[in-house]
């Protein structure tokens, strides 16, 4: 037992030698005057990388970073007051992540939603929930579009979902004379008041100007909602929030959408 | 009368680390909540605040996002987030880290929060090994070590080197 761990530690030490080595003999052969030093001096304290930085990424990119280091492995997944401050961040209240309910063309009355979970307390050395863990469920709708009640109680407060991935799982809206969704994929999301549908997800959002469909909420009429479209275009790294909803889901049908 | 408006337009010196200075009017100063609790516990009768953390480079920066937020009545909050991405649009890493330095050591919220919400933005969908770059982290794992680690988080790493 010890001989292993012995093991591991002369590992770690000539992993970490031979960086040094590397280190020193790139800076020494490189003739980088003071560009690459002032570069070097920047360097951010790790208690501002974990409680500024690391706070504020979603789930799957911190499940990658565990690679990072030891260290960041075990703030991560270990500590505990790291993961209050990013569930307090992440929360639906606070930054929410989205729900999404799109009645598939293949089966129409059908929703497809996300949801997260925590993960089951083995996984979680330090004890009990640690992090989201996004899922993927359908659910199928009684009867018409127009309300989901078959989804909300299972909805509710759970959103949180940021895998860009999942954005291939996402079907347009049904097509009804004076609807202008694209083919390619459609999101309904929330921010600053306004709900808005995303045209053009995926690969197509990377370093290109977004278009949002902004649908104001404009009438609430005995459970039916009337939406204004309105287009806006915001830039590609906007920073979507999304909502979670806790009555039944507002998605609008084509009837209810008016397009100017 | 005459008291209130020699307030408004009272002003102070700040000094970077690299020994520039700058006159900033004081409810641009009062973005700070470092300099906000230096004036009202009365050190402002010094005539100059040394910044010795911060450099002229990134403190124009900080004083430009203040002078911004000073100025902009509340009801201009579209104006100062169009403002914000705009400021932070071309900036690299390394002014990025400057300003989040800056805005902790000199309180500035606002500014922390869009900062470390662009370096998060920037860094999301980046592999690992080019993070551990960015910030200068040192690669305690045996290669064994990583290789389990990651496949533990396999489903985080589709599409990922």
């Amino acid at each position: 037992m010890q001989d292993e761990q012995r093991g591991e530690e002369e590992k770690r030490q000539a992993i970490k030698e031979e960086k040094e080595k590397k280190i020193t003999g790139s800076s020494g052969s490189g003739g980088g005057g003071e560009v690459p030093k002032a570069a070097l001096a920047v360097e951010l304290p790790n208690e501002l990388v974990v409680l500024e930085v690391l706070t504020r990424l979603p789930v799957k990119s911190l499940m990658r970073f565990k690679c990072v280091s030891n260290l960041w492995r075990s703030t991560i997944s270990q500590d505990p007051s790291f993961s209050k401050i990013h569930r307090a961040w992440h929360s639906p209240s606070r930054a929410g992540g989205f729900s999404l309910h799109i009645p598939t063309p293949m089966t129409p009355y059908s929703l497809r939603c996300f949801y997260a979970t925590t993960l089951p307390s083995s996984s979680c050395p330090g004890g009990g929930e640690s992090v989201l863990l996004p899922h993927q469920f359908t659910a199928t709708a009684s009867n018409s579009c127009s309300k989901y009640n078959g989804a909300t109680d299972v909805v509710k407060g759970l959103f949180c979902l940021y895998a860009d991935e999942s954005f291939q799982e996402i079907y347009p809206p049904p097509k009804s004379s004076g609807s202008v969704y694209s083919e390619d994929g459609s999101l309904l999301l929330q921010f600053g008041g306004h709900f808005a549908l995303v045209r053009g997800l995926h690969s197509r959002l990377v370093k290109q100007e977004l278009k949002i469909w902004v649908l104001e909420l404009n009438k609430y009429k005995q459970g039916s909602y009337e939406w204004i479209n309105r287009i806006i275009e915001v830039p590609w790294d906007f920073p979507v929030r999304g909502c979670s909803f806790t009555g039944n889901l507002p998605l609008p049908t084509g009837d209810q959408i008016r397009s100017y | 009368m005459a008291s209130s408006i020699e307030n408004n337009n009272e002003k102070l010196t700040l000094k970077s680390s690299d020994g520039e200075e700058f006159l900033v009017e004081k409810h641009v100063a009062l973005q700070s909540t470092l300099l906000q609790n230096m004036l009202d516990s009365d050190c402002s009768s010094a005539d100059v605040i040394p910044l010795p953390k911060i450099d002229a480079r990134t403190l124009a920066l900080v004083l430009g996002y203040c002078k911004k937020h000073a100025d902009a009545s509340s009801s201009k909050q579209g104006e100062l987030n169009s403002f914000d991405s705009e400021f932070l649009k071309d900036m690299d890493m390394g002014a990025l880290f400057n300003l989040v330095l800056a805005a902790n050591f000199m309180e500035i919220k606002g500014l922390l929060d869009i900062a470390a919400q662009k370096i998060a933005d920037t860094i999301k969908d980046k592999p690992h090994q080019e993070v551990r770059e960015i910030f200068h982290v040192e690669n305690d794992y045996t290669p064994e070590e990583e290789a389990a680690v990651r496949e533990e988080n396999r489903w985080a790493f589709e599409g990922f080197p």
